[in-house]
């Protein structure tokens, strides 16, 4: 069976006047279909440019990048590959322009050719599911963070994903908010999705995931079974990240 | 409201200014020792004898239709231009940024006379023609750095959140970036506009009759210049208010529940 993501050697380089910056330096990786994994690390580390090659919104330097075996060949042909994939932010980046409704229900009505009846029933429907139906209505600004960041899965499930790429989803959340949106990608991930989630929250790490990644200085340090690797850590750099995290 | 202009430091320096710029202009006037006379400008308004419309009515249709088509057309160029400082190759890049720069750096005035002298003969234009196009490629100079700029200042979130989901480059464009930023863009926009409006007397110099060549015609006859340019002054600024306020209609509608744009 192909793996869902597959990385090979992959490396992303910024280049200014003054400096070179390995923003990821040979990475190689495979998360297989049906799995959760976890990508952790210090901030800067590259684990959320990691998820961004995935999805082709970050072009890469040299390596490939596999969906089900097809890789990127262009930016032309990228939204073609980048159907099989949804992505949620750490600042949620909804549409400010349209309500809740409107922003779960446009890209299932301009991509899948769904007619505006049916992208509306059926945003209704998501956003039901996320526990957001007295606030279809209602514009972004008008939401808590939580609810901001429930109607942004609710917009990247519209899109019948086979995988979700989370980019540290909860980062941007007030304390009191963050279990709302924890609490439903749990539930998502129990359906069987391929989920890539980038995470501070350890906890959340261990519950959900079967397999994690650690990321230093742009390099994948260390992977493993998500327990063992928390758990028992064999690198210093993670023993060092992980002890640094248990302060707080 | 911010929360200053409650403040009764704030109500006092406003006083001031007003009592300051209030004294000045009485105290002008009072110097000035001159017998007003605004009455005598009624025939400029309409024509009693051959109940047509007088001078003034000739020179404000002028100024309006030098200034819609100049907008329209200005509106037009601005934002194709601006497309491409913004997404152009660098071919086209640097042919846009230098337009825009000759179109900013010089005056318009000087720009009328090439147009006129130097263009206009080449091409056989009339001076209306010679007039609206300076203008419009003036106002479309400014309007390509401005929709440049609200391309470049625009919040990237929401764009990547849209391809992320598959949307293609053009989608993204129609559906997300063209709202955003034209949100962004009324109110210099309309600034834009109403400068246009008061740059269109400019074209006077090249014989088209608009509301400044009246004027002159007005004072010419009459000899009531205090009069005829206050009311010149005055019709220029009920039109700009006029414009401005249906900038704001259109940018309060646009806006809708989108306060933070």
């Amino acid at each position: 069976m192909t793996a869902a993501v597959e990385l090979l050697n992959v490396s992303k380089i910024f280049r200014s006047q003054s400096q070179t910056t390995h923003a990821l330096n040979d990475v190689t990786l495979k998360v297989e279909a049906g799995e959760v994994c976890c990508f952790v690390g210090p901030s800067g580390s590259g684990k959320s440019t990691c998820l961004r090659t995935i999805n082709g919104l970050e072009t890469i330097t040299r390596g490939s990048v596999k969906i089900f075996g097809e890789s990127y060949s262009g930016q032309s042909s990228a939204h073609l590959l980048r159907r099989k994939t949804a992505m949620i932010f750490q600042r949620f980046e909804l549409f400010p322009h349209l309500n809740a409704l409107e922003n779960v229900a446009l890209v299932p009505h301009l991509r899948c050719g769904l007619n505006r009846t049916d992208a509306t029933a059926k945003a209704r429907q998501l956003l039901a599911r996320v526990g957001l139906k007295e606030h279809c209505e209602k514009y972004p600004r008008m939401l808590s963070g939580g609810q901001q960041q429930r109607v942004a899965i609710a917009r990247a499930l519209a899109v019948e994903p086979q995988i979700l790429l989370c980019d540290e989803p909860t980062s941007a959340l007030d304390p009191e908010l963050v279990e709302e949106v924890l609490q439903l990608l749990r539930s998502i991930a129990e359906t069987g999705m391929t989920m890539i989630i980038v995470t501070h929250e350890m906890r959340f790490a261990k519950q959900v995931s079967k397999n994690c990644f650690f990321f230093d200085a742009g390099k994948l340090i260390e992977s493993g079974p998500t327990p063992t690797l928390l758990s028992q850590p064999d690198h210093p750099r993670l023993k060092e990240f992980l002890s640094s995290l248990d302060k707080h | 409201m911010p929360e200053q202009s409650k403040s009764p430091l704030w109500t006092l320096i406003t006083a001031l200014l007003l009592l300051v710029a209030g004294t000045a202009v009485v105290r002008g006037f009072q110097s000035l020792d001159y017998e007003w006379d605004f009455a005598s400008l009624k025939d400029y308004l309409w024509v009693a004898e051959s109940n047509s419309p007088g001078l003034l009515l000739h020179g404000l249709w002028g100024t309006l239709w030098v200034s819609i088509l100049s907008i329209v057309f200005g509106t037009v160029t601005g934002l194709a231009t601006g497309l491409v400082l913004y997404a152009g190759s660098p071919f086209a890049r640097t042919t846009a940024r230098s337009f825009v720069e000759i179109f900013r750096n010089t005056p318009v005035l000087v720009q009328l006379y090439v147009m006129y002298f130097v263009v206009a003969s080449a091409f056989h234009m009339t001076a209306e023609q010679a007039g609206v196009a300076t203008l419009s490629l003036f106002c479309g100079a400014y309007i390509a750095e401005l929709v440049r700029g609200t391309l470049n200042n625009l919040d990237k979130g929401p764009q990547d959140a849209a391809l992320s989901l598959g949307l293609t480059r053009y989608q993204t464009a129609i559906h997300i970036v063209a709202p955003l930023a034209l949100r962004r863009l009324m109110p210099p926009l309309v600034g834009q506009y109403v400068s246009l409006v008061k740059d269109s007397s400019l074209v006077s110099v090249i014989s088209i009759v608009e509301l400044t060549k009246s004027a002159s015609n007005m004072v010419a006859i009459s000899f009531k210049s205090f009069e005829v340019w206050f009311l010149v002054a005055v019709v220029y600024f009920v039109l700009n208010t006029i414009l401005s306020q249906i900038g704001r209609r259109i940018e309060v509608r646009m806006s809708g529940d989108l306060k933070t744009a």
